[in-house]
């Protein structure tokens, strides 16, 4: 049995139930199992967004490998036809290209240190002779 | 990840320039000389139309001297002679440098024939620097005659040296396109293409076996050239591969077309 025999004849007696009601509610306990949860949805939501990124990724390189395929046939200066890929010269063709423009400037033919035109002969008096 | 990333970022920083470094100086090397090439043909160029001018002047005034036969119209003339002498020295040393360069420049030469070739350039360019110093110090008309008795040791030496020079570019040329060329062949070997139809894949292979037979008769082509060159160095007597130069150049443009129809066909 609670005795009620408060001494204080300051404090209003309907003062009390109301005081210690708000003191039991003010901070409620949440309880610890609940936190978890939310730590784990927010995994669970980086999860699926990476996941959409990843299948994103994938599908691009697919369609880059796909677009790359198609090859497209131009003709060059000199009437060549040239086949690439995506607009861009096939490297080895290329290369071949570049090959056939040296051994055009290669050519056994042409003398790229000519003598020069001098008189090896000249001098002033006829040579004695010996 | 953040860190990682970063991480790469500093590692890719860091490696860059010494990827740049290394490879550099080849190239700065090959540039400079090119430039240099560039720079030596061009005062040749003027030296040469100097000693035109100078060679005209002499014509003239030798053939006062030989008619008019006075003290006076031959001092003009052994004035003149001096001067042409020396500035065809000049053009010659010019030339010399030229080769040098040119030389050192070239790939596909034989290490040990371009070795050669590069040590008789500067030996005639000393050689040629001296008897420019004894033109240039011929007063009289007996000094003048014997700087140009003198000429005649080193003008076979040029002659001999320029011939020589010249077969090891050209064929120098020939040989980097012929490597440059088997590089090419064999990136293109169709046994590599395992998605090829076996049908496509034997024409292939077929077209590829013609290809490696004109390089097997090039290697065999430029090696008789390269020892061609050898001995008419050791004999003194100018090689006679104009015929092989023509015909290895001809094939090595028949390899390319069949490069360039395969690639085309892929």
């Amino acid at each position: 049995m609670i005795d009620n025999n408060d001494s204080n004849q300051t404090q209003f007696a309907s003062q009390e139930p109301i005081m210690e009601g708000l003191a039991s509610y003010a901070d409620p306990v949440i309880p610890q199992e609940t936190q978890p949860k939310k730590k784990n949805s927010k995994l669970i939501l980086i999860g699926i967004i990476g996941f959409v990124l990843l299948i994103v990724f994938v599908l691009l390189l697919i369609l880059i490998k796909a677009m790359s395929s198609t090859k497209k046939v131009v003709v060059d200066d000199n009437g060549n036809i040239i086949e690439t890929i995506n607009g861009e010269i096939d490297p080895l063709l290329n290369e071949v290209y570049i090959l056939a423009e040296d051994l055009e400037e290669g050519d056994p033919s042409l003398n790229t240190i000519p003598f020069p035109p001098v008189d090896m002969e000249l001098r002033l008096d006829p040579p004695r002779r010996k | 990840m953040k860190k990682l990333v970063f991480s790469l970022l500093v590692l890719l920083l860091l490696f860059s320039p010494v990827v740049v470094t290394a490879a550099s100086p080849i190239i700065s090397q090959k540039e400079s000389i090119i430039d240099e090439i560039a720079e030596v043909r061009r005062s040749y160029k003027g030296q040469l139309a100097e000693y035109r001018q100078a060679n005209d002047q002499f014509i003239i005034a030798k053939g006062q001297y030989e008619k008019l036969n006075t003290l006076a119209s031959l001092e003009v003339a052994v004035q003149d002679v001096r001067k042409v002498l020396s500035l065809r020295d000049q053009v010659l040393l010019s030339y010399l440098k030229i080769i040098e360069l040119e030389l050192l420049e070239a790939d596909g030469i034989n290490l040990e024939e371009k070795t050669i070739a590069l040590e008789e350039t500067k030996d005639l360019q000393r050689d040629f620097l001296a008897h420019k110093d004894l033109v240039d110090n011929a007063i009289d008309r007996v000094a003048v005659n014997q700087v140009a008795d003198d000429f005649e040791l080193l003008s076979p030496r040029i002659t001999s040296l320029s011939s020589y020079a010249s077969a090891l570019l050209r064929v120098g040329k020939l040989q980097t396109i012929y490597d440059q060329s088997l590089t090419l062949v064999e990136a293109t070997d169709p046994r590599n293409l395992t998605d090829e139809p076996s049908l496509k894949l034997n024409e292939k292979i077929r077209a590829h076996n013609e290809i490696k037979n004109l390089m097997t008769t090039l290697d065999f082509n430029l090696n008789f050239v390269w020892d061609e060159i050898k001995d008419s160095r050791i004999t003194q007597q100018p090689s006679e591969t104009n015929k092989l130069n023509a015909s290895i150049y001809a094939s090595l443009a028949q390899v390319l077309a069949f490069l360039e129809e395969i690639l085309l066909d892929k």
